[in-house]
């Protein structure tokens, strides 16, 4: 390419290119540090910087906004550098989410009480967008609630956790336990309790799996984690984001 | 389409940058500007604080919507998602004016997330134009194209800048969003006169302008906007306001963001020079 570009003056068309060619890098270093800062501050400012240049030569950044660069970021600390790495990083995206992601008010925490036990099979049930659950082998979570201070980031048994978005879009983070876990996760993907419930009696103790999820809906409901439940709704006209 | 300015924007003299430094001040309407300019980008996103903060902001102030990645001079197709994003927004917030620049930014699919130049070609100026009325009819408004500042010219280019400025904004029939900055900034890595450029453009076309400070690494300007306006570009404003007469200004500040008192005193120094 240089040798399309114009000479002029002491300045080389190589010296002329190098201005875009390190705008480029640290543009798009500065975008994931300002998105992972906890994740910065554990690898240290010249690891991340080697991290996020290796992260874009890899994932050209795909989306018109910066915001969507680091979308794979998480997943490829994970592959490339450490899981507790991925841990970390995937938690700091997900409070991301909660910052900017599709608003939505919970439902009313005494929402369940509005069916009859025959209606269960047939309830619809849509998590608030913002909810992200994590399964973590690392103790990322204690050091994102410690932003990283005076706590190294360390492998830990297996949990898991679930972010979402709090008051004045403040990310908020709580441990879920094996079964609430198991039931959330799920209906993420299979909104139909029949269906739900299927799935989860494949894994489950089938007598188990009713109480199992009454109890998770019941918590999640506390919590502000479910954004509707109806009979036999259609979500398919709803947005997507 | 009609040359017609937006009559609000001509009242609405001095803008300020929408930055989230100032985001506290502008929620309450306590910045003494007439409208602040947003990157379109960042409050393309689904919901959640970017757009809560322009609502309340909206409450008080009109906003132009400036972006940095409708990649007009690419070879890419224009983004229709990202169209149907900007007018989505346009449709919530109506702001005063639309802008982007006159470059490319994405190229095989992969956005470059700066603002490269492009060559100053007859085959480019159709090109790009086409593209610029595309995104008019897409819109159903006049854009303003904002001039850039660069660091390298394409060696088979067959005129100036500012030729090929005026040719795209004719053949689009769109607007222009003269940056000054960028002309001071592109002047000195080019060796041109500002004064010409300033002179070549046509007043009817200018319909805001752009204020901002670079910085000089070894032989070149780089447009950094992280230093206060230098005198080189308020000497060239006095220049445009002779020239164009009272045209919306704003005055961007993207790094190194001092207090607000201080962005103010450029804010004044534009009042003054109205006055």
């Amino acid at each position: 390419m240089a040798g399309q570009v114009r000479s002029l003056g002491c300045t080389s068309p190589n010296d002329r290119l190098d201005v875009y060619r390190n705008a480029y890098f640290i543009r798009l270093e500065a975008a994931l540090a300002h998105d992972f800062p906890v994740t910065e501050k554990i690898l240290g400012k010249k690891n991340f910087a080697r991290c996020a240049a290796d992260y874009a030569l890899a994932n050209p950044s795909g989306s018109p906004s910066l915001r969507e660069f680091g979308h794979r970021f998480a997943n490829w600390l994970r592959a490339e550098e450490s899981p507790m790495l991925g841990d970390l990083a995937a938690i700091e995206w997900a409070a991301l989410n909660v910052f900017d992601g599709p608003d939505a008010n919970a439902a009313d925490a005494q929402r369940l009480h509005a069916f009859t036990p025959e209606e269960w099979p047939s309830l619809h049930i849509r998590l608030m967008p913002t909810l992200t659950l994590l399964t973590l082998g690392s103790n990322a979570d204690r050091v994102w609630l410690e932003k990283g201070e005076g706590i190294e980031l360390e492998a830990a048994p297996v949990h898991y956790i679930a972010i979402w978005r709090g008051e004045q879009y403040r990310p908020m983070l709580v441990g879920v336990d094996t079964d609430n876990h198991a039931v959330l996760d799920i209906i993420a993907r299979e909104p139909e309790l029949a269906v739900a419930s299927e799935r989860l009696a494949e894994e489950l103790d089938p007598a188990s799996v009713p109480r199992r999820i009454a109890t998770a809906l019941h918590r999640a409901l506390a919590h502000g984690w479910i954004a509707s439940i109806e009979i036999g709704h259609s979500f398919a006209d709803e947005p997507r984001y | 389409m009609s040359l017609a300015i937006n009559k609000e924007i001509v009242v609405a003299e001095i803008g300020l940058g929408l930055r989230p430094p100032v985001y506290a001040d502008a929620r309450s309407g306590e910045i003494p500007v007439d409208w602040l300019e947003l990157i379109t980008e960042n409050f393309m996103v689904p919901g959640g604080q970017p757009l809560a903060v322009l609502d309340d902001v909206r409450s008080h102030y009109p906003v132009a919507f400036h972006g940095v990645s409708m990649n007009l001079g690419g070879t890419d197709p224009l983004d229709e998602n990202y169209l149907k994003a900007l007018n989505d927004l346009v449709d919530r917030f109506e702001p005063l004016s639309l802008s982007d620049h006159l470059c490319w930014t994405r190229h095989g699919g992969h956005h470059l997330h700066d603002l490269l130049p492009l060559p100053y070609a007859e085959e480019v100026i159709v090109h790009v134009a086409d593209r610029i009325a595309q995104v008019q009819d897409t819109l159903g408004r006049q854009i303003l194209i904002e001039n850039l500042s660069s660091y390298a010219e394409f060696d088979w280019s067959s005129m100036k800048e500012w030729e090929f400025l005026i040719a795209v904004a004719e053949r689009a029939d769109c607007l222009l969003l003269l940056d000054l900055n960028n002309i001071v900034v592109s002047a000195h890595n080019h060796g041109f006169d500002p004064m010409t450029y300033l002179n070549a453009i046509p007043a009817e076309r200018v319909a805001q302008h752009h204020l901002a400070g670079h910085s000089t690494h070894s032989a070149l300007k780089i447009d950094t906007h992280d230093h206060p306006v230098s005198k080189d570009v308020w000497h060239l404003y006095d220049a445009a306001r002779t020239r164009y007469g009272p045209v919306p200004v704003c005055i961007e500040r993207d790094d190194n963001i001092p207090p607000l008192a201080e962005l103010l005193e450029e804010v004044e120094h534009v009042r003054q020079r109205a006055a």
